[in-house]
């Protein structure tokens, strides 16, 4: 049996006279892959903001495991498990990437002032945040760079770094907005592989927005497309690759890479 | 780095004991001004922190100053409740309305909270019950602790040395250690903190609560060192000088707004003699000290190192 996990219920945006989400519902289930994808401003990652980002919906509303989440704040939203990362690799200056790990999980127990200054288990949550940093290094391949600064590791492996945060928190779904975007051929292939682990061996969801459609495809077993904030195609990669709607807002260019 | 900071701090521990060697009347009346104006210093270099400034820090220091005078003087409450009341009512105005502004940022930020200073000072000036209007308020009692009055200016200047190195304590608790993380991650990542559990608006209010409790600290002294307090003292300008001292001094570390203190209050009265260039004199100074220090004198100690 498969639970609704992520509900968004006819959701509308419109920022003055332009309407960059309009009535858009899909539920997404528990443990899958969903692909959002469109052309550029087509709603995705407004659509992000919309869910995780504290943007509060013009009409509509957005569920999750049975809350409705929507305009929260991004921190009471992660703490529920919904949790994203960004389209640009973003790195606090100065730390490490180990030390980006273990503040990743210090974030998620200090939500407010009262959760850090009342806490009576801060040992004990800095020995969680320690040994999570270690099994996360290990599992997203970054122990040769644990001791780097993260500012001034390559591109790619910042974006990766950004995906382990958000790992290092345990989600019960990850939101990846464009994680291979600035990526080259090698780095797209770690980021696939690190969702299909992320997916495989930790059970969590996964929602990515992606323009690289070949990636996206074999990722994801179902697609939702998205043009000019309108919902234009849902169901599995076969599905939507075919759709008429879909092949259009791509003028063609997907018929070729189909 | 750390040598520097060392020599700093035995410099500015001997420079806040100097006092009691030079022993002269003047010498103790600058170094209480130095205090009462680091407080306020040190409460905008607080929320320069978290990257947002707020030009309210003066009014919060007025919202101290006549609570704490109020209170003492009309209600007869211990000089210690009336410095507490000043702490805690401009930390509470500001946790409650930081709700609303504090989700607005950089220079809108800095509109809002001048609006709200100069509201601050027109309560003052407009309700002369209880506040006095534009005459302001008189004969404030000395301050006294557990009945012991602090009549001479030694005395005082050892209570305003306390007060500001309970604050020291407070900004250090603060911005060390794992708050320190998030407040800097706030400042330089917020979405990316916010995405890991942080409730950033929380946050901010925390600090600026803290914030205008200081101010609020530094009113209460200043009110019961001069025993009268007028709203003027209270406007954008005394914010301004407390933002110049955070510059002067540099706004990277928690010494910065101090040696700001240090050097910028006795400056006028360098200046004294030449009544008519004082204004001048002054502008000038600040002036070739941005240009030749964009990052204060403490950040120039510490590229020397």
């Amino acid at each position: 049996m498969s639970v609704a996990q992520l509900e968004v219920r006819d959701v509308s945006r419109s920022f003055g006279g332009i309407h960059a989400v309009q009535n858009v519902s899909f539920a997404v289930d528990t443990g899958r892959i969903t692909g959002l994808v469109g052309p550029n401003g087509a709603g995705k990652t407004t659509l992000f903001n919309l869910i995780t980002g504290g943007m509060p919906t013009t009409s509509g509303s957005i569920h999750f495991d049975g809350h409705d989440i929507s305009g929260w704040a991004p921190g009471r939203v992660a703490k529920m498990g919904l949790v994203r990362s960004f389209q640009a690799a973003m790195v606090l200056p100065e730390l490490t990437v180990r030390e980006h790990l273990e503040q990743a999980v210090l974030f998620y127990h200090a939500g407010t002032p009262l959760a850090l200054f009342a806490n009576r288990h801060r040992r004990a949550t800095r020995e969680e945040a320690r040994a999570t940093a270690e099994e996360v290094l290990d599992f997203t391949d970054l122990r040769e760079n644990a001791d780097e600064i993260a500012a001034s590791l390559p591109y790619g492996l910042q974006k990766i770094l950004g995906v382990a945060m958000a790992i290092a928190v345990r989600p019960k779904m990850l939101l990846a907005d464009e994680p291979a975007a600035g990526l080259n051929g090698a780095e797209t292939a770690r980021m696939e592989a690190l969702f299909r682990a992320v997916h495989a061996e930790r059970g969590i969801a996964l929602m990515v927005i992606e323009h690289d459609l070949p990636m996206v495809m074999r990722l994801c077993d179902r697609i939702i497309a998205l043009s000019q904030g309108k919902l234009i195609a849902d169901g599995t990669p076969a599905e939507v690759r075919h759709s008429p709607a879909f092949v259009e807002a791509y003028l063609g260019s997907v018929a070729d890479a189909a | 780095m750390r040598i520097v900071n060392i020599v700093l701090t035995i410099l500015i521990v001997g420079l806040a004991l100097s006092p009691f060697l030079i022993g002269e009347r003047f010498t103790w009346h600058i170094a209480i001004l130095i205090g009462i104006k680091a407080l306020l210093a040190l409460s905008l270099h607080l929320m320069l922190r978290i990257g947002q400034l707020s030009l309210a820090q003066a009014g919060f220091m007025g919202m101290g100053a006549y609570a704490s005078a109020l209170l003492t003087r009309d209600v007869g409450v211990p000089f210690l409740l009336g410095l507490g009341a000043a702490i805690a009512i401009p930390a509470l105005i500001a946790w409650v309305i930081g709700a609303v502004i504090l989700k607005v940022r950089g220079v809108h930020f800095a509109l809002l909270t001048f609006v709200m200073g100069e509201a601050i000072v027109l309560v003052f000036v407009e309700f002369v019950f209880p506040f006095g209007g534009n005459n302001g308020l008189m004969s404030i009692p000395t301050a006294s602790i557990f009945g012991m009055t602090l009549r001479s200016r030694e005395s005082f200047y050892i209570l305003v040395l306390a007060v500001v190195a309970l604050s020291l304590l407070v900004l250090r608790i603060m911005l060390h250690g794992q708050s320190g993380h998030i407040l800097r991650g706030l400042d330089s990542n917020e979405p990316l903190v916010q995405s890991l559990g942080i409730d950033a608006l929380a946050w901010r209010r925390f600090v600026f609560a803290a914030s205008a409790g200081i101010a609020g600290a530094s009113g209460s002294l200043y009110a019961h060192y001069l025993s009268y307090i007028s709203p003027e003292a209270f406007n954008i300008t005394t914010t301004i000088n407390a933002l110049v001292m955070n510059v002067v001094g540099g706004v990277g570390a928690v010494v910065g707004p101090i040696v700001g203190a240090i050097i910028l209050v006795p400056l006028p009265e360098l200046f004294r003699t030449a009544i008519a260039w004082q204004q001048f004199l002054y502008g000038l100074s600040l002036i070739l000290l941005m240009v030749f220090l964009p990052r204060g004198l403490v950040g120039l100690l510490r590229r020397l190192k």
